[in-house]
């Protein structure tokens, strides 16, 4: 083994540290060597092995007769490793406990025996579920303990892999709870059970680990350093060994410690597992000491679908009193495996026989071994070969967004989950738990069949050939409505609703409405699937012809559904002012049609349409009316992530329109905190990098966006990289790298060009940007026919397109200019002009700068009269709270403009006026120069 | 410095010959740069230091050829290793992708079980910080202040521009700066270390999912 002076030697060679950094305390820090005190052993072993490996020597490392092989795991104890037995050539695991090191040596002896004596008693447990240990040892001062090797998770890591239902979690827990109980028959206590001690094998089954291993700990005195990272913590802090998060009261006494303790860090963690946080709150250890000895648990906030039932036995568990737990593991695993086996028996379907059975017995109670249950057994809305199938049709049409297939299978699965969930509950609320009527039930049945169906249409949307795939499919999935749209809640008010006003509600009772309400669901979707696939003429022409047969049948959540489609596909169709305002009806009824049939969260979505389709028409307040709108409509409805995050971007947008750019940051970071990858996470974290890039933090939004950039590449993620590509060319640009911009702008370009399904508008903007960064590097010719096709794209386009087109005229009157030919650029001024007036109020700031560029134009053509009228008339329009920079521009063209025609006082006022204005902006030194030229080469500055 | 020519040109020499076939030229090499090239898997993947720190061993014989002879052998075994961790995430990234922006660091990344054992306490910390700024940005400061490489050498194993490399380790030091005020204050907060970052991260998602 080599000794640990290689670590030592970091060569902080000063020279190469440049000299900045010298007088900087981090870099002292830095380079002091990073001696990795308890890590020379692992490194000698994985030194000697792939020594061995390459040169074939063996030197390995051995514990006993054990040779390792690596290290497979460390925690507070010490080390685990890998090894190899060769008398009985078999693999194995070695945990070494390292310590000992304060103790003098017949201390050390003692306990040393102490702690074998309780290794061996610890390795009489033989149950299939806890790990078996086959040896225990010492050598040199460490102690180890040779174990079965486990390939496999631990139970932390089995729950981070994957959402768990209840009843996952609480089979894997029995198996568990068998494995304490029958320590705990031994009279052994583990003392530190939690979920990082439980090792999962590939083949399911769970095994409990390091039995006793904190008592031997405890006499070793290992004095680790004492932590709040979910490690066992040494006896000195506490006089006490256990991991925090997991203790029993009596372990924070000190007092003596039985199997109780066992069952409370057992249902500690089955709380953990089953609600997502822990049951005892605290920030600091203090904090949580006190709390878990005073008893002050907290009841679940959501019961993600466990039964009630369930809920009091692991709350029982944790009792403060170690005599109000249950009597023992063996009780509590007994009737965990009850729960499991009540639920799986209340079979079957709400029919109209079986409600009349169920209520004739009374509801509560339903006997075990009856035949025909109330309740099914887990209806699911795909079998096992759909979902395969849907599977691999993903999997085989994937050419560009790999990464969405994962994502958009767990939200399938998500929605699947949920619905078997909220099948079952609502049967069971009413036909078992007696909690809801009868009428609730059939509501409930009838909005959750809605939602079968819907479901089903999807996925055959998905397993069909040619369907929508990578992100397309992901978007296509996520407009699945979850289940708890057909909570109890929501249509109990529906049914009050429809009382008062005597709606019917969805769906009739005949055959023939039956079958066609079942088309038309099935149409929704084919629209959904066309306008996944950017067929959007199709996709509105399904929406409205379901819109109008579902308004004749008097189906209300279907008419608000198809208005809805109607209204978001026609929005993007839009190429008159008619069209607009036709789709934008249509979203404006869908919302109260929405709330009439019970779906606050679709209406929150009509106004989160609406609220983004405002810019368009220009009218920002009402942009703030539609965000405040779906805000008050989504907190009617029940939480979804997709509608949160959209809620949180439109606020962001809604915030950056205004210029509070602090909101619209903590905005977006929120939406990209809710995770997931897809449309919505890479649109917030591209918020970020634009508020970021607003406020000149340009270094910062060219980390945001390299970061996007990197993730979306590792996750092949391509037709997401078109806009991260744009906006980075972006922050170039501001940055001057001219040439770096160009390359991004025309690399954003060609994805553009090579996804199926582009945003037309996304794609002319990069390549407006494009033409900018050719201008700037001389290439003024290509850039003006680049922009003369982008503005024949955006005429064609409509009024949709008129904001992007302003800006692809702005660009162009510039490439005109640069070219010298100034007739041009003033037809594209008047051009852009008029475009401005089309669409915006007199006093709006586009105005002002079409007035300005025309102004510039103007000049350059020489005719100062025409340059003169712009300026002045855009000058007085514009308010004092409008843009400084525009302002100053504004200014600038008014004083040339003056000049020419020979009022010099009102040129010299106009450039006193820019120059102030220049003063005021950051980062404007370079404008302020030219104009300073401008005016001393006239005379103006020495006039007064 | 002034060692740093010869040593230079003897680790070129060892690298030819063990491309070449000479074993213990190899083992010379090997001893070299074992440390090196653990040391960087070690403070990113470390429950996988051992395989990766191989499968770069195995890379440089193969791959031992292909050096230019422009660059130092230091910051060629380091783009090996470099294109190892990015080929080991890549392989465990596809059905885990985070997009939020702190994502890339390695403890977003949800990678490595353990915590580093460090010689003290303010180094334990550093070596968590370290974990939590974004990897392209931990790999400039570890191969800057650890290895003692220049932005023309770790640019050369990163595969881009000097000048990048020098912006990045600027803001890499702004944000570990960043990380270790609010790991130092954090230490008592029981959400954000009792609990770690990345389990709670882990939780929200299936609170958000189980729904």
């Amino acid at each position: 083994m080599i000794g640990h002076d290689a670590m030592v030697d970091v060569r902080a060679n000063d020279s190469m540290v440049e000299a900045s950094a010298s007088n900087d305390p981090l870099s002292v820090e830095l380079r002091r060597p990073m001696v990795e005190a308890g890590d020379g052993f692992a490194r000698g072993i994985a030194y000697e092995t792939i020594r061995q490996r390459l040169f074939g020597h063996v030197r390995a490392a051995t514990i006993g007769r054990h040779r390792l092989e690596k290290l497979i795991g460390s925690g507070g104890m010490g080390e685990v490793y890998a090894a190899h037995d060769p008398e009985l050539d078999r693999r194995v695991a070695i945990k070494r406990v390292v310590g000992c090191s304060d103790v003098d040596a017949d201390d050390a002896q003692r306990l040393r025996d102490a702690l074998l004596r309780d290794a061996r008693s610890a390795a009489r447990v033989q149950h299939p579920h806890v790990v078996e240990i086959y040896d225990c040892g010492v050598q040199g001062d460490d102690l180890y303990v040779v174990m079965e090797l486990v390939e496999g998770p631990t139970l932390d890591q089995w729950l981070v892999e994957g959402p768990r239902s209840w009843r996952e979690i609480v089979e894997l827990f029995v198996q568990i709870g068998q494995g304490l109980a029958a320590a705990h028959e031994q009279g052994i206590v583990h003392r530190d059970f939690k979920p990082s001690n439980v090792l999962i094998g590939t083949d399911g089954r769970a095994r409990v680990a390091d039995f006793g291993l904190a008592r031997v700990a405890d006499e070793l005195k290992v004095t680790r350093p004492g932590n709040l990272t979910g490690e066992a913590i040494p006896a000195t802090s506490l006089g006490v060994v256990g991991t925090p998060q997991y203790m029993a009261p009596e372990q924070y006494r000190g007092s003596s410690v039985g199997p109780p303790a066992d069952q409370f860090a057992y249902c500690n963690a089955l709380y953990r597992a089953l609600f997502h946080a822990p049951p005892f709150s605290g920030r600091t250890l203090d904090e949580l000491a006190s709390n878990v000895m005073e008893g002050h648990l907290r009841p679940p906030a959501d019961r993600h679908g466990a039964p009630r039932a369930l809920v009091g036995l692991v709350l029982r568990g944790l009792a403060s009193d170690p005599n109000d737990r249950h009597p023992s593991m063996s009780e509590l695993v007994d009737r965990l495996r009850a729960v499991l086996l009540r639920r799986t028996r209340i079979a079957w379907s709400c029919g109209a026989a079986a409600v009349a059975l169920c209520t004739a017995l009374g509801g509560y109670w339903w006997p075990r071994d009856s035949m025909a249950s109330p309740c099914a057994v887990d209806e699911a809305p795909w079998t096992v070969q759909e979902r395969a199938r849907v599977h691999d049709a993903l999997l085989e049409r994937s050419t560009t967004d790999s990464w969405a297939i994962g994502p958009s299978m767990a939200v399938l699965d998500q929605r699947a989950h949920t619905w078997t969930a909220a099948r079952k509950d609502t049967c069971e609320a009413t036909l078992v738990r007696g909690e809801q009527s009868s009428e609730v039930m059939d509501l409930r049945v009838a909005c959750l069949e809605r939602q079968r169906v819907q479901f089903s249409s999807i996925r055959s949307a998905l397993e069909a050939p040619g369907g929508p795939a990578g992100i397309e499919a992901l978007s296509l999935a996520r407009q699945l409505a979850p289940a708890s749209d057909c909570s109890a809640e929501l249509v109990r008010q529906l049914a009050t609703r429809a009382r008062a006003f005597s709606h019917r509600t969805e769906r009739s009772a005949t055959p023939e409405s039956e079958a066609t309400w079942r088309e038309l669901t099935e149409r929704l979707t084919r629209a959904r699937v066309a306008a996944a696939l950017a067929d959007y003429p199709r996709a509105l022409d399904e929406a409205r012809s379901v819109a109008e047969l579902a308004e004749a049948e008097g189906f209300g959540y279907l008419l608000a559904e198809a208005r809805l489609l109607e209204g978001a596909y026609g929005m993007r169709l839009a190429r008159t002012q008619q069209q607009h305002d036709r789709a934008r009806k249509a979203l404006e009824d869908s919302a109260p049609l929405a709330v009439a049939s019970g779906s606050p969260r679709l209406a929150a979505v009509a106004f989160l349409e609406l609220a983004a389709m405002a810019p368009i028409t220009g009218a920002s307040e009402d942009r703030s009316i539609w965000v405040e709108l779906a805000a008050a409509h989504a907190a009617l409805a029940p939480f979804d992530v997709d509608l949160s995050r959209r809620m949180m971007l439109a606020r962001g947008d809604l915030a950056r329109e205004r210029g509070s750019l602090d909101d619209a940051l903590r905005h977006y970071r929120q939406a990209l905190s809710l995770g997931e990858p897809g449309h919505d996470a890479t649109r917030a974290a591209l918020g970020v990098a634009e508020v970021q890039r607003a406020r000149g933090d340009l270094l910062d939004a060219r980390q945001t966006l390299e970061d996007l950039r990197r993730m979306l590449e590792r996750a092949g993620g391509t037709s997401l990289l078109a806009p991260t590509l744009h906006n980075l060319a972006l922050v170039a640009l501001d940055q001057q790298a001219v040439e770096e911009a160009r390359e991004l702008a025309s690399e954003a370009d060609a994805f553009y060009r090579a996804s199926a399904t582009v945003d037309e508008l996304e794609h002319q903007q990069a390549r407006i940007t494009l033409a900018r960064a050719l201008r700037l590097e001389g290439g003024a010719m290509l850039a003006q026919e680049i922009l003369l096709d982008v503005v024949a794209v955006l005429a064609a386009q409509g009024i949709v397109a008129r904001p992007v087109l302003l800006h692809a005229l702005d660009e162009l009157i510039e490439a005109h200019l640069d070219l010298g030919v100034p007739h041009d650029a003033r037809v594209t001024a008047e051009r852009l002009l008029e475009t401005a007036v089309l669409h915006y109020p007199d006093g709006h700031a586009e105005v002002a700068l079409a007035r300005m560029m025309l102004a510039k134009a103007a000049l350059a053509a020489g005719d100062p009269e025409l340059a003169l009228l712009q300026s002045r008339h855009a000058h007085e329009s514009l308010g004092a709270d409008a843009d400084a920079l525009l302002r100053a521009e504004l200014g600038f063209r008014y004083a040339q403009a003056a000049f020419e025609i020979g009022d010099r006082a009102t040129a010299r006022q106009r450039w006193q006026e820019t120059n102030e204005l220049l003063d005021g902006i950051p980062g404007a030194e370079f404008g302020r120069a030219e104009v300073q030229r401008w005016a001393e080469e006239r005379g103006l500055d020495r006039e007064r | 410095m002034n060692d740093e020519q010869p040593t230079e040109q003897q680790d070129r020499r060892l690298l030819q010959a063990w491309v070449a076939g000479d074993r213990r030229a190899g083992e010379q090499l090997y001893d070299r740069y074992f440390d090196v090239v653990y040391r960087f898997f070690r403070s990113k993947i470390p429950e996988a230091t051992q395989d990766l720190t191989q499968t770069t061993m195995e890379n440089l014989i193969k791959s031992g050829s292909n050096f230019q002879g422009t660059g130092s052998v230091r910051s060629f075994v380091l783009g090996i290793a470099v294109n190892v961790l990015r080929h080991h995430l890549r392989a465990r990234g596809r059905d885990r992708l985070e997009l939020d922006g702190e994502a890339a660091s390695c403890e977003d990344l949800g990678l490595g079980p353990f915590e580093l054992v460090a010689g003290n306490q303010d180094q334990k910390l550093l070596v968590k910080a370290l974990r939590r700024i974004p990897l392209e940005h931990q790999i400039v400061v570890e191969l800057h202040y650890w290895e003692g490489l220049n932005s023309r050498e770790i640019g050369e194993a990163l595969g881009v521009p000097a000048s990048t490399i020098r912006d990045r380790r600027q803001r890499a030091k702004v944000l570990l700066r960043q990380r270790l005020g609010a790991l130092m204050d954090g230490e008592q907060r029981v959400e954000s270390t009792l609990m770690g970052l990345r389990t709670w991260a882990a939780d929200l998602r299936r609170k958000i999912r189980g729904g």
